[in-house]
């Protein structure tokens, strides 16, 4: 078994723990992921959440996903090695300034992240944390890679300690934001998610962008109305108090609120955004909407 | 992310017919490799760490899912090792780090202080060393396809209304192939061959009218040779045999009845 040098060389250091390396003539990125807990002590073993993680990467081929190539270990240090993206892959794609430039990419993008979605749900995979900020882009290929392991997140950090994180609520489905503290994720967060991002795509912000659970609740409310048990049959039992409805609020009006889309955009927007996780569309069945016709 | 051990589909339209013969196609991958089964030295070894699996199982009151998809681990990792000789601490080791990395999967983490208590002194390092030594070995590749992928899959093609039904027939074949796992010859068969038999023996046991529709239509299934189905429903068969054998001889001990008087029923029956 050959060992990490000898396998891998011309290193390359990118960031803190992420590098460009090479093997014969092609080129990796490797992120180096400790094993050891905060106390520096092996105390159960490796992770649990690395297990998993990896063990998932490793199930997974699909163009649109970042490949985990390898996993080599060296002490207390695992080394992942990923395909490599070059300087024509974007990171967080919304920042691009060419994707508002041409309409066309942004379906072809959206179209490319629900595939990957539905690719994942029928293995009866969950991203659970879907954000642009995961989403690489190449404008010129118009290939677009969803990095699954650690892209914009401290390698150290356990998952749960995301869950928790303020940056990351913003494409937290209503059903998630309405049991803060125990998550039960499912396939319609994702969508979700996806939803979110779409409409990001069409106003060149965020959707919503709450600092808390509540605000964001409350802008979600604003934009699509205040669920009741008939737009959502079990929403009363689901959100604790009274409190977190608010005031009763009518849904706008989203032709208005998204101009630029057409009627098929805005029905599969409205899909996507749907309050009630098991009316809103899945990824299967939103790759085989009309809006992505000829795409 | 997060996903769902036992069960790798999430419907079984025709849209995902892909997927199901991805996982066919991938299952191969998650068993040991077949130069192994030849070897008595693997046999004993794994005969003895079962044991011991199985063992922690009850005391520790492990989910079952979890006991078994720490044997796959073994099977898997132990078919890639040479049986090392004279460390006798080796098969405790091994044991501990995959019944560890299993409940790691299973998301119910096992602290190393409990199985410490079940006699398995070994230092966290050594254990940590062990698990990635297996992780290694095993690629990575710990979502293990286990006959339990393949159920709802095999059961959806018998087209059964009754969910209740449904039901019990997975859970029956579930309790069968938990069953089967002590037995090392199960291994020579592919999980879908292993999935199909127990289903197969789960419904002439409990829907016996429903029986022949279900095994016409499993065998049918393009995924699964007819011979081989064959010979792993006689070697189940067998196993199901010694298992009654085993059942009788225990429950003879209930019996009032002494030998001799047993003897004379059966020579008035005769008589009759």
């Amino acid at each position: 078994m050959l060992t990490l040098r000898e396998k891998y060389y011309d290193f390359d250091q990118i960031s803190s723990k992420v590098f460009k390396c090479r093997r014969d003539d092609q080129f990796f990125t490797m992120k180096i992921v400790s094993i050891l807990n905060e106390e520096n002590q092996a105390n159960n073993g490796v992770p649990y959440w690395i297990i998993r993680e990896i063990s998932i990467l490793k199930e997974l081929d699909h163009i649109n996903i970042v490949r985990l190539i390898d996993v080599m270990t060296d002490g207390p240090d695992l080394f992942l090695v990923f395909e490599y993206l070059d300087n024509e892959f974007q990171a967080d794609f919304l920042k691009n300034p060419k994707m508002f430039m041409y309409p066309q990419m942004k379906k072809e993008f959206l179209y490319q992240i629900l595939n990957t979605v539905a690719y994942l749900h029928a293995r009866k995979i969950l991203l659970r944390d879907l954000r642009p900020e995961n989403i690489l882009v190449n404008v010129r290929t118009q290939v677009l890679k969803i990095a699954l392991f650690g892209a914009a997140r401290t390698f150290e950090a356990p998952l749960e300690a995301y869950s928790s994180s303020v940056g990351c609520l913003s494409y937290r489905s209503p059903e998630v934001l309405f049991q803060f503290g125990c998550e039960k994720y499912s396939t319609p967060n994702d969508v979700w998610a996806v939803g979110c991002i779409f409409g990001e795509m069409l106003l060149h912000r965020p959707l919503f962008s709450g600092p808390s659970d509540v605000e964001l609740l409350d802008e979600i409310f604003t934009l699509l109305g205040t669920p009741t048990e008939e737009t959502w049959p079990g929403v009363t039992s689901i959100c604790g108090t009274c409190a977190l409805m608010g005031p009763p609020q009518q849904p706008k009006d989203l032709a208005k609120e998204f101009p630029m889309l057409n009627p098929d955009g805005l029905d599969l927007l409205s899909k996507m955004l749907c309050l009630c996780p098991n009316y809103r569309i899945s990824a299967e069945d939103a790759v085989k909407h009309p809006y992505f016709k000829g795409v | 992310m997060e996903f769902d051990l036992e069960d790798p589909l999430v419907s079984l339209e025709e849209e995902q017919t892909f997927t199901i013969s991805e996982l066919f196609a991938s299952e191969s991958e998650h068993v040991p490799s077949p130069n192994c089964l030849t070897s008595t030295h693997f046999r004993v070894f794994c005969c003895e760490a079962i044991s011991l699996i199985l063992q922690v199982q009850v005391s520790c009151k492990l989910d079952p899912f979890v006991a078994y998809l720490a044997i796959n681990y073994l099977h898997r990792f132990m078919s890639s090792q040479e049986i090392p000789q004279g460390k006798p601490w080796f098969l405790r080791l091994v044991v501990i780090s995959c019944l560890s990395l299993a409940s790691k999967m299973k998301n119910t983490t096992l602290s190393f202080l409990v199985i410490q208590k079940e006699g398995c002194y070994f230092k966290a390092q050594s254990i940590q060393r062990m698990e990635l030594l297996i992780l290694g070995a095993l690629k990575w590749r710990m979502r293990s396809i286990t006959p339990f992928s393949f159920l709802h899959f095999f059961i959806s093609l018998a087209e059964i209304k009754d969910q209740s039904l449904k039901q019990a027939l997975k859970s029956r074949a579930s309790e069968i192939i938990f069953n089967a796992q002590n037995d090392i010859k199960l291994l020579e068969y592919k999980p879908s061959t292993v999935a199909a038999t127990a289903l197969i023996f789960a419904s002439h046991e409990l829907f016996p009218q429903q029986y022949s529709i279900l095994r016409a239509s499993i065998t049918a299934s393009e995924y699964l040779d007819g011979e081989t189905l064959s010979k792993c429903f006689d070697l189940m068969q067998d196993m199901m045999r010694m298992e009654a054998k085993e059942l009788m001889i225990d429950t003879s001990f209930l019996s009032t009845e002494t030998p001799v008087s047993m003897l004379e029923r059966n020579t008035k029956r005769q008589r009759i």
